[in-house]
């Protein structure tokens, strides 16, 4: 059999870090329930905390594939809670990317980690797409289950389609900003245990 | 094995996996298009409780209870900070009760999905749609994952507890940290564990697997499916 087919093994190893990053950043959205301000701040903290399991997961990376597979998956699981219908593509799309390009590295070099795991965070900028989209429908829905106009527009300040690139960026900076602290953390917790 | 399996699929009010497959798909593009009244709410509101009648009919009405005390409450307080408090509080409330009772029906139906369906029906199901094989794999496995995630969350804040650390000092850092870390080291020895058991029993042969679950479409999946179909378009018909 080919050497750089998937295994079993791998594809579990896929199921659990898929799992734990869904499970991440639910926790997250869940603080966006109770704050507004809080949604916009997902660009900047769901690559951060998410950088911890990403690097653990990167280190365990040895074929194509695993980065794309749970791409699809976090593109099925956002379609299903309604954001993803737009952003499914952008989603595959980025962890395709993050794919080749840590496959360019070996998925041993470092830098080309780094970078990879950037362009894979790409992601939750997807999750942003139906809300900028759908703005207008949006805050006119808020507005008519009781918001003021001006809280809803406060509210739609920070993401609008003129911050979109913003928001962007955001995501591929924290995102190796998370990888960082991610391979620190891993450095300090997981490599003394022997784990990695 | 198979009459005892055939056994409980009767006691059981119990759908093919396909078919929740199916809901799950009309529910998502339910929730992406927001009504907050009028005749389409109204049709969403009766959407929002088909999950939890078959959550109950599977044997849990505790959980359809419970789901429907929180929903008539966010509705309830919803209404009540319209006409009585204004200002930050009373956005703040009011876009917590919002997103409740906007996403709860994909909220409800994701729970009845994942907690009803036995792995290998959702790997037979998967089998009869042709999907490739190691995304079904990682997906089963995902599923599976979610409870023993939350379980084992639970021991690590015992652990914490006993040994006085709350919140982690007070640090936002910390408080990860210290639940991350611990979480992620059980991840990793469950899925050893996990491959193992897995290679022994055969996964990953290249020969094709059989599966001792009989799925397959029965009267109440088309009666489910054409309740469901029948409101997701009268519900797009009236908002749009």
């Amino acid at each position: 059999m080919n050497e750089k087919k998937l295994k079993a093994r791998d594809f579990i190893t896929i199921g659990i870090f898929t799992a734990i990053l869904w499970v991440v950043q639910m926790v997250i959205m869940y603080l966006g329930f109770l704050s507004p301000f809080v949604v916009a701040g997902y660009a900047v903290l769901i690559p951060i905390v998410t950088g911890i399991p990403m690097m653990l997961y990167y280190a365990r990376i040895e074929k194509f594939g695993m980065l794309t597979i749970t791409s699809i998956i976090v593109a099925i699981l956002l379609f299903i809670f309604g954001m993803g219908f737009l952003g499914a593509p952008v989603c595959i799309a980025a962890g395709v990317i993050a794919d080749l390009i840590a496959k360019s590295g070996k998925y041993k070099s470092w830098k080309k980690t780094v970078i990879s795991c950037g362009v894979f965070n790409l992601w939750v900028s997807a999750s942003y797409l139906p809300l900028i989209l759908t703005a207008d429908s949006y805050k006119q829905s808020l507005i008519e289950s009781g918001f003021d106009a001006s809280f809803a527009d406060t509210l739609f300040t920070l993401v609008t389609p003129a911050t979109y690139p913003i928001i962007i960026l955001l995501c591929f900076v924290c995102g190796i900003i998370g990888a960082f602290i991610g391979k620190a953390v891993v450095r300090k917790n997981f490599e003394k245990a022997g784990i990695v | 094995m198979g009459n005892g399996y055939r056994k409980s699929l009767n006691i059981r009010f119990h759908l093919d996996p396909r078919t929740k497959l199916l809901l799950l798909i009309l529910f998502s593009v339910v929730v992406m298009i927001d009504v907050t009244d009028g005749p389409a709410y109204i049709v969403r509101a009766i959407m929002t409780y088909i999950p939890v009648v078959l959550v109950c009919l599977e044997g849990k009405p505790h959980v359809g209870a419970r789901f429907t005390v929180l929903f008539i409450l966010a509705t309830w307080l919803m209404e009540i900070t319209q006409e009585n408090i204004g200002g930050i509080a009373g956005m703040l409330i009011l876009f917590l009760c919002y997103m409740i009772t906007q996403f709860a029906p994909t909220m409800i139906m994701v729970w009845y999905c994942i907690s009803t369906t036995k792995i290998s029906e959702f790997m037979a199901a998967m089998n009869r749609m042709r999907l490739p094989q190691g995304l079904a794999i990682s997906i089963a496995v995902m599923m599976r994952f979610f409870p023993t995630l939350s379980e084992e969350y639970r021991s690590i804040r015992d652990a914490m507890r006993m040994r006085g650390i709350a919140f982690g000092g007070g640090k936002v850092t910390k408080m990860i940290e210290y639940r991350l870390v611990p979480l992620l080291f059980s991840c990793i020895s469950i899925g050893d564990e996990l491959s193992a058991a897995a290679v022994t029993r055969g996964l990953g042969t290249p020969v094709k697997r059989t599966n001792v679950c009989e799925i397959g479409f029965h009267s109440k999946d088309y009666v489910v499916i054409a309740v469901t179909l029948v409101l997701s378009i009268l519900y797009i018909y009236l908002s749009v």
